[in-house]
């Protein structure tokens, strides 16, 4: 306030200037970081696509759209895209409904609440090489638990190899990052429930509607926005995620578990082929941006991104 | 700003804030220094800089070494340096533990970002890839003056040569491995069963020790990371070869097709392996091993002291067995130590390469449970080595007719990811034999 | 006279569903404990054994004593302490000022904060950041 009282020539233009611009100056550190760490990276890495590029060698020759036309028509890069395409939606999908489920679960009222609701957050904060690990003991396809129980309740007879099968690999890699991450679902889901005004509530049950109805006619739509968000989130934190195939499967067997992130690891870093690797890394980028691109469209009206509460 | 700084409850808090997080950027790359890693994350975590203080009059030189190992229980390589930083107050090696599965990316991503180790434990698969591309330092000089070298066979200094006939040493021989099998004395005895000496001993064996419903199989099989050189082993023994005396690739050729059909098969026709082939590494066929699930296993000597440990006398070892026994065959493969180019501190990295690969450190190394052959003949020749148990013997008796892979660029990508890849899709009968030898066979010849 | 408390049909219901949820959220876990309490030959014993026969310490002293697992935990702590500090000064005045004042092409700017997550770090991060210390930061960001 005192600011705005003089005004002596440079020092009123100054602080005009700081006022109109200084908020952006909050922007700053974020904005370095983000263009140097990622921007940064993401461009040279679009800019490799465009090479024939052995990371142990010096050079690198132009080839234009050559590396794109080749993963495009590859049969391996097209497996990877429908395995991510299945694992992403997929994955996202279970821990929607799940992470719904649990949320609501959650908000009952009940002795010890708080706690629990600590505890639920512990698969969400392990390592995901962890997690990988205690999954991969506990699915052991001879020593494994799950199989243990299966045989002893009569539901199979022989052990199942999880990891080993084409059609049971990547199924079972999904139980894992399902299990990881209904945690956050139900965090996220539960603090837009009990912003829900509890008078709503009371209005509609006066009305003589049934919790059912109350759910989805009042509830759903007040936590709708919170729940866009964190899908899209979610589903591009799951698209970029390869960890679970790496440690686990190493994308095996036959393909089965590779995604394209995976497939552009080892396109760099197996066949020593990075602008091929860029190549695909960025078709995924085009492919995400895409969908976030439609999906924000979609859901404008249902105030996914501009007005958050 | 004022905001903030309120927000953070007042400049004093929000100094004490900058300082604990410009401390902590210190620690953070301070810490990495020292760093040993190995939390088995597939990307390279802070590694130290290579450059360091040059080595004039008393001042210390730091170099890095980075190394795996095969038994993460022991850490005889960690005393090693300890040992060596102990004798030579001149020089400090800081040792760096990568995984052994994320090694061959880990150099390339150090590579690529400038940051390679001054020297490192090497596979003889990779000094085809590495030093076609000039990042490893030809090691002939510094031999020279090395007071074992006669100590050291030359089909040993081979392997660490690249496929030019007047190629120079890269890497400095080690540890050698040859491949033999494992097999249960007392399932072999109850069954009445000879120890496997042919192919179709091993194979009679296998279908006779097999029974699903025990959950007993015959022979475990590794398809997943790193079976390729138990692949190789049976290819060889079978009488595939990767390369003919003029150097042309010949691994696709009928014979090499029928033998990898026939290893194929034990999965897929005679169902001898357990269920979980195809993804099965290294830990799992150990552990079907000691858990009585297996009656046979494919390894090497750096497995015996575990195995005994847990077997005891039922445990059995015989070279692997041969199609044609006149005329054996096994994979043998070699662990040696690599200077790199990119380094400034090559003269006192060599110092403790020389020190490493010399008898009293061998020997140390060599009989912990990270251990394997020694190359030097010194050692070997020893009662202590060659009596040692029957796992030693037979290591020792399969080193005259082990072959190592050729030292192409191409067999670094069939270790890396072309086997594995191609033999899951036949496994599954998305390919055929044929197909697979020549997916094979063409990254050899790229 | 002792009042009749019969708990109704939904406690039971909400109890069990608690029960599930937490059984299959940490179940894991426990299972893990256990396994880390069993000596090595029982581990692979068939048919699964749940508890522990013989209960032992083995394995921790082997991690402890055998292996760099301290300063594995010590290299974990620092890296996750000096990210998430790095982390909230960067953002934390960037969501203050995103939220309290008004700008042009704030959907942009959004955006682009959003779309910095599209592109994993460790795919594109390699052969572009030199310095030893920036490399930590590279390493934890693509853990999420």
């Amino acid at each position: 306030m005192k600011e705005t009282l003089q005004s002596r020539g440079s020092t009123a233009v100054r602080t005009r200037f700081f006022k109109r611009y200084g908020k952006y100056l909050y922007l700053l550190p974020a904005a370095v970081w983000i263009v140097g760490v990622v921007g940064y990276p993401v461009t040279r890495a679009f800019f490799f696509s465009f090479f024939d590029y052995n990371p142990l060698r010096a050079d690198r020759t132009f080839v234009g759209l050559e590396n794109y036309v080749r993963i495009l028509q590859d049969p391996v890069f097209q497996k990877a895209m429908i395995n991510s395409a299945i694992w992403t939606f997929g994955c996202v999908f279970f821990q929607v409904v799940f992470g719904l489920i649990g949320a609501v679960l959650l908000n009952q009222r009940f002795r010890g609440r708080g706690g629990i609701r600590g505890l639920t957050l512990i698969p969400w904060a392990t390592p995901s090489v962890l997690a990988a690990m205690m999954w991969m003991w506990i699915l052991d396809g001879n020593y494994g638990l799950l199989n243990d129980v299966l045989k002893r309740t009569g539901i199979i007879e022989l052990p199942i190899p999880w990891f080993s099968q084409t059609t049971t690999a990547l199924p079972a890699l999904m139980l894992i990052d399902v299990w990881q991450g209904i945690p956050f679902f139900a965090v996220m889901l539960l603090a837009a429930l009990q912003q829900v005004p509890g008078d709503l509530l009371e209005a509609a049950k006066l009305d003589g509607a049934g919790p059912w109805k109350i759910f989805w006619s009042v509830v759903f739509p007040l936590i709708t926005p919170t729940l866009l968000i964190t899908t899209v989130l979610r589903i591009v934190w799951t698209a970029s995620y390869m960890d679970l195939m790496m440690v686990v499967t190493q994308g095996g067997p036959a393909y089965a578990t590779l995604p394209i992130p995976l497939s552009a690891y080892y396109t760099a870093y197996s066949e020593l082929a990075f602008g091929e690797a860029m190549a695909k890394a960025t078709v995924q980028a085009l492919l995400l941006l895409l969908f976030v691109l439609v999906y924000l469209r979609l859901f404008r009206r249902r105030g996914a991104v501009d007005d958050v509460q | 700003m004022k905001k903030m700084v309120g927000a953070i409850g007042g400049t004093r808090k929000a100094w004490i804030l900058l300082l604990i997080v410009a401390f902590l950027l210190g620690a953070c790359s301070s810490g990495s220094q020292s760093g040993q890693s190995g939390q088995g994350s597939p990307s390279p975590s802070a590694s130290s800089p290579s450059a360091s203080l040059p080595a004039a009059g008393g001042q210390k030189v730091t170099i890095d070494y980075w190394y795996w190992v095969d038994d993460a229980q022991n850490d005889t390589i960690a005393q090693l340096i300890d040992k060596f930083n102990a004798e030579h107050p001149d020089i400090q090696v800081v040792g760096r533990l990568v995984p052994f599965n994320e090694f061959q990316q880990t150099l390339i991503n150090a590579y690529a970002s400038n940051d390679l180790p001054d020297a490192s434990r090497f596979k003889d698969w990779w000094v085809g890839q590495f030093a076609e591309n000039n990042l490893l330092e030809p090691l002939d000089g510094y031999i020279q003056n090395l007071e074992y070298k006669d100590d050291i066979d030359e089909p040993f200094w081979k392997t660490g040569k690249t496929a030019d006939p007047n190629s120079p040493v890269y890497m400095m021989p080690h540890q050698y491995i040859t491949f033999y099998l494992y097999y249960r004395k007392d399932l072999f005895e109850q069954a009445g069963l000879n120890p496997p000496r042919t192919f179709d001993d091993f194979l009679n064996a296998a279908i006779k020790l097999t029974d699903p419903a025990k959950g007993q199989y015959g022979f475990a099989y590794r398809g997943g990371g790193g079976g390729q050189d138990q692949w190789y082993a049976f290819m060889l023994a079978g009488g595939a070869r990767m390369l003919d005396e003029n150097g042309n690739v010949i691994i696709n050729n009928a014979k090499g097709v029928e033998v990898n059909q026939w290893y194929l098969d034990l999965v897929k026709k005679h169902k001898v392996a357990p269920p979980t082939a195809a993804s099965d590494s290294y830990a799992q066929i150990l552990a079907g091993f000691q858990a009585g699930t297996t009656a046979m296993m494919a390894h090497h000597i750096g497995s015996y002291e575990t195995l005994y440990q847990t077997h005891g006398d039922k445990l059995g070892v015989v070279p692997t067995p041969q199609a044609d026994p006149n005329n054996p065959a096994t994979m043998g493969t070699m662990t040696g130590n690599v200077l790199f180019a990119t380094s400034d501190q090559k003269d006192a990295a060599w110092t403790f390469l020389a020190w490493l690969s010399g008898p009293e450190a061998t020997d140390i190394l060599s009989k912990s449970t990270n251990g394997q052959l020694p190359v030097l003949k010194s050692l070997t020749d020893k009662p202590e080595y060659r009596e040692r148990n029957e796992g030693w013997k037979v290591a020792l008796e399969s080193e005259r007719f082990a072959i190592t892979g050729p030292p192409l660029e191409g067999v670094g990508k069939i270790a890396g990811s072309v086997w594995k890849e191609n033999n899951d899709l036949a496994l599954f009968g998305q390919i055929t034999s044929q197909q697979m030898m020549d997916a094979i066979a063409q990254a050899l010849k790229e | 006279m002792t009042s009749n408390k019969r708990i109704p049909w939904s406690r039971i219901a909400l109890w069990t569903l608690l029960a599930v949820w937490l059984a299959f959220a940490l179940g894991p876990y426990v299972w893990m404990l256990l396994t880390s309490l069993k000596d090595r030959a029982e581990l692979f014993t068939m048919p699964v054994r749940y508890l522990p026969q013989k209960w032992t310490l083995e394995s921790y002293k082997a991690l402890l004593g055998q292996t760099d697992f301290l300063r594995f935990m010590r290299n974990s702590l620092v890296v996750a302490g000096s990210t998430m500090i790095t982390t909230l000064l960067l953002a934390i005045p960037a969501g203050v000022t995103l939220s309290r004042h008004e700008y042009r092409g704030k959907p942009v700017i959004l955006s682009l904060l959003i779309s910095s997550h599209f592109s994993r770090p460790s795919s594109s991060c390699s052969g572009c950041i030199r310095s030893c210390g920036k490399w930590g930061f590279c390493k934890i960001s693509w853990d999420s």
